[in-house]
């Protein structure tokens, strides 16, 4: 936890926007708590107003009373709107990388260490629709906040602001957070394109008959560990003989994706088709590699590949 | 958390209804009959619009249904403003809202409006039990705010009450700073609506004698006395109010001379013991300071007039608390030319049969005091009946009913007793106030009701000055000692006397009712009078010399600020902040090592800390080496550990760091 000096202490920026990136978890004590009265709290406040010279007019004990009661009530609820957000720490979680131009979620973890729930907590970044949650004593939530992402690269979280309206909804009591997250923004998948059939293509020497899923090949004997589910249980039942169905065809074609290979395009329309030929490669199945200028990624296949790939591409500088 | 502008669940809405009903009951009573039927039609529509949503009724229907219900207030009150016709408008728009509850913001708004008539019920009665009847409307209402702001959640309605009972108990210690010490102003502010003290009642500053044909027997309490010292005898608890000097012959009234001239109170001679007591007044929306005969003392700014009336310079509209001292015995010296003149007038009109009754007085006594005398055995001997409901008076009253009906009250007597005073030229006025009272034993003080309203005469002797004579305690003797029994009367009949009861209920009824009026007198006196005048009086008691608006807001500030601050201490108490006890060691290990420059990275488990600790502070070694692996043991390892290595955990991160060479 940070201390802050009494100029920073009053700085504005800290009331609009917070204190800047920090790394979690963060917990929320008075330095960071800000409560004002909402809107429906200043009509509120005025009908108090119109109360208390109801009863000086009046000269109404009563009055007077019940003013005061319902104003106290007011000031005390501004301790229980402190204290529903006193003490909560955060943290981020998880952020899946996303493609540009869809929404990127952080994973943002809130910890209630006290024994008593804390209610309507809103998490909210901006330009985002929000999120309300609940915490149990001694629990922890979780709540997805989003962004834009609107270009490949890093993406920070960047502000966002706790806030609560309980008990009563008379005060909001705020606090903004900057927490260290970053989602990985993948380049926007371009049109489908053919790859180029250039010397790198090359068909895999051992041809088409490895292992594999995709086409039937034809039967060899049952050796033990085959899978039940490829025995040809119609010719054991008619021959007493164990076959087992082959299959193959992965097509076990290399094929290199090349940066080189799409001159006089812009640097985010190459990635983007970098990054659509990636994509096709990995779900036709393909091995496949990545030159890009100054990195190279070898030939291999499989989903740690193709993220690799592509955060090869988003992390391009 | 939802917007002010999101739908309100019906969860909300069913609470809304019951907290409104509970708000506009104790006013129904005091409204016309069709407000009271639309709350009630309103109402129960508003039931089946929960259960059936879907037959919400047109906003045009309830505009024109708005409109229509203003048109009637203006119609059976004849205004809009006012406390009634107010009252009234506020409880209309508060029921046709509830058929108009869409958005959370029209809920709100709902319960702002039910605060607001929560107060306004305290403008027409300020009794216990609707204090306390509002305490729990107060409560319902904050509790169904509650639910409104929590309307995206489905919470028992149980922990909403809960929190609106938690946030007012809190509450209650500000308030009754706020109360007591919150700048009291005498308003009003600005001009009141015109119906702001009906319903006042008290003496009228006229009396017509047979006008009416029975006296407002009320039971409402007039003021109530607690003496210091020495109380009166019963024939002396006369309380002064309104001197009627003039009288055209059937109606008295002050007339030019008398209220509204000065004079100094010195200008009374007292002989015997003086009597000292303090008055609760009742608000009775006029000048008069009623007090006991003869007041020459009082502690409030007041007018002493010449006929020995004490007039506050304002109407009294609001309770109020005087101190007093009166002469039961006096002397009040000469007469003024002015007022003996004043104190012998006669209505153009007076009927032989008068004049002759008091001339022939005049004649046989040697003495005014002897004409007195004789009056009085004239109203004994002659067979003068006392009544409540006497017949009315035809167009010379006196004479009717001297020698007509001869059946009256006390302002008959009086006014009768006057003329045939001045008649026989002896200065003569009528003085109204109240006679008797009731001694309650709980609270030590007297209560004296409207009914006891009196009227009587004053007389000026040369050897004496003005003296009080009753012409009613000639008639009818128990008036003064008893009062009237005002459920035994019956029409024409001879009034009736509250006399010692003997039976067992009859006592424990009557020694409730004067517990019950004792508390009632304490929250008249420490609640409802609470004024500028108290607060004064209660800041003195404090210390507070001549309070400047200065010291009273900081006071008001700092003691509520201590409120608040208690109530935070309570709260905070009552949350620790990380509970458990090695988490709580723990972290205080390592800000400790933070002091001595070895911040843990959010990544770093305990040992690589550890590691790192040892590294940069060899010195503290063998103290870091043993709490990293008691909090491993207590956090990582067996489940089940003692108390005794947490206690050890604690003590060593407690004395950590310490040089041990």
């Amino acid at each position: 936890m940070q201390t802050l000096t009494i100029r920073d202490r009053f700085k504005l920026q800290r009331f609009t926007r917070g204190l800047g990136p920090e790394h979690g978890p963060v917990r929320l004590d008075r330095s960071r708590v800000f409560i004002l009265p909402t809107a429906s709290g200043l009509l509120f406040a005025g009908m108090l107003l119109v109360m208390l010279f109801g009863a000086i007019n009046y000269n109404n004990s009563m009055a007077h009373l019940f003013t005061f009661l319902v104003g106290s009530m007011a000031m005390v609820s501004i301790l229980h709107t402190y204290r529903n957000l006193a003490q909560l720490s955060f943290s981020v979680g998880k952020a899946p990388p996303v493609f540009a131009g869809s929404r990127a979620g952080f994973e943002v973890l809130a910890t209630n260490p006290g024994a008593t729930p804390r209610y309507l907590l809103r998490l909210h970044s901006p330009g985002q629709p929000a999120v309300s949650i609940d915490l149990k004593g001694r629990h922890t939530g979780t709540a997805t906040l989003y962004r834009e992402a609107r270009q490949r690269g890093v993406l920070p979280l960047g502000r966002w602001t706790v806030s609560t309206r309980y008990p009563l909804g008379l005060f909001r009591a705020w606090a903004h957070l900057d927490l260290q997250a970053q989602c990985l923004v993948y380049p926007r998948p371009a049109q489908q394109r053919p790859v180029p059939q250039d010397p790198a293509y090359k068909p895999h020497q051992t041809g088409d008959r490895g292992r594999g899923v995709d086409d039937f090949v034809g039967f060899r004997p049952y050796r033990p560990g085959d899978s039940p589910r490829h025995v040809f249980w119609k010719a054991a039942a008619r021959d007493q003989v164990l076959l087992v169905k082959q299959f193959g065809g992965d097509r076990a074609d290399e094929v290199w994706l090349d940066w080189d290979t799409l001159p006089g395009m812009d640097t985010e329309a190459r990635l983007s088709q970098l990054c659509r030929w990636v994509l096709d490669a990995h779900r036709n199945q393909q091995a496949w590699g990545l030159r890009l200028p100054g990195v190279e990624i070898g030939i291999a296949s499989g989903n740690r590949h193709k993220h690799r790939c592509l955060e090869a591409l988003a992390r391009f500088a | 958390m939802p917007g002010t502008g999101t739908a309100l669940s019906t969860r909300s809405q069913t609470w809304l209804l019951a907290a409104v009903a509970l708000l506009v009951l104790p006013h129904l009573p005091r409204l016309p009959w069709w407000i009271t039927l639309l709350a009630f039609g309103v109402g129960l529509f508003k039931l089946v619009l929960l259960r059936r949503p879907y037959h919400q009724p047109p906003r045009l229907l309830l505009a024109l249904l708005t409109v229509a219900a203003s048109a009637g207030v203006f119609f059976s009150y004849g205004t809009l403003l006012g406390k009634q016709a107010g009252v009234a408008l506020l409880i209309v728009m508060l029921s046709l809202k509830l058929l108009e509850l869409r958005a959370v913001r029209d809920g709100r708004l709902l319960v702002y409006l039910g605060y607001f008539l929560v107060v306004t019920n305290f403008l027409f009665t300020q009794t216990i039990p609707i204090a306390l009847y509002m305490f729990v409307a107060t409560l319902v209402i904050t509790a169904a705010l509650s639910v409104i702001t929590h309307s995206s959640r489905e919470r028992p309605a149980g922990s909403h009450l809960r929190l609106a009972a938690v946030l007012l108990a809190q509450a209650l210690p500000i308030m009754l700073v706020l109360f007591v010490f919150f700048p009291r102003v005498a308003g009003p502010l600005w001009g009141l609506p015109k119906d702001a003290y009906a319903g006042m009642t008290g003496l009228s500053d006229s009396m017509t004698p047979g006008a009416i044909s029975s006296l407002a027997q009320s039971e409402a309490t007039a003021f109530r006395v607690e003496f210091f010292g020495p109380t009166p005898e019963p024939a002396q608890r006369y309380w002064r109010g309104p001197v009627l000097w003039h009288t055209d012959g059937r109606t008295w009234s002050p007339g030019r001379i008398g209220s509204y001239s000065r004079q100094r109170p010195e200008a009374v001679q007292n002989s015997g013991q003086a009597l000292r007591y303090a008055i609760t007044l009742e608000g009775h929306n006029k000048p008069w300071l009623l007090a006991l005969d003869l007041p020459v003392e009082i502690s409030r700014r007041a007018l002493y007039t010449v006929d020995f009336q004490w007039l506050s310079y304002r109407p009294v509209r609001e309770r109020i608390r005087y101190e007093a001292t009166s002469w039961p015995h006096y002397h009040t010296g000469p007469l003024d030319p002015r007022l003996r003149k004043a104190a012998l007038q006669l209505p153009e009109h007076v009927s032989p049969r008068v004049q002759a009754l008091a001339r022939d007085w005049h004649t046989r006594a040697d003495s005014d005091r002897a004409v007195v005398q004789q009056a009085l055995d004239y109203f004994h001997s002659q067979p003068f009946v006392y009544t409540l409901q006497p017949p009315l008076l035809g167009d010379d009253p006196v004479d009717d009913f001297l020698f007509g009906t001869r059946r009256g009250f006390c302002e008959h007597y009086a006014a009768a007793f006057v003329v045939l005073m001045r008649s026989a030229g002896i200065p003569a006025r009528v003085v109204t106030g109240y006679q008797g009272g009731e001694y309650n034993p709980v609270g030590d003080y007297w209560l004296i009701r409207q009914a006891d309203a009196h009227a009587w005469a004053e007389v000026w002797l040369p050897d004496t000055g003005w003296q009080r004579v009753d012409p009613t305690a000639a008639v009818a003797p128990e008036r003064i000692e008893h009062a009237l029994d005002l459920g035994l009367q019956a029409a024409g009949a001879p009034a009736r006397f509250r006399l010692a009861e003997t039976g067992l209920l009859v006592r424990s009824w009557r020694q409730l009712q004067f517990a019950m009026d004792s508390v009632n007198n304490h929250w008249n006196q420490w609640v409802l009078s609470y004024g500028p005048q108290r607060q004064l009086e209660l800041l003195a008691a404090l210390g507070f010399k001549q309070a400047s608006w200065r010291e009273m807001a900081l006071t008001l500030l700092l003691l509520t600020g201590a409120c608040l601050l208690g109530v935070a201490l309570w709260m905070l108490v009552r949350t620790p902040a990380p509970s458990d006890p090695v988490l709580q060691a723990w972290q205080r290990f390592c800000s400790r090592l933070e002091r001595l420059g070895v911040r843990r990275a959010p990544s770093e488990g305990p040992r690589d800390l550890a590691r790192r600790a040892m590294a940069a502070h060899p010195e503290f070694a063998s103290q870091v080496g043993p709490i990293t692996e008691l909090y491993i043991t207590l956090r990582y390892g067996r489940p089940l550990q003692g108390s005794h290595e947490i206690q050890q955990l604690r003590q060593r991160v407690r004395r950590f760091p310490e040089r041990t060479d």
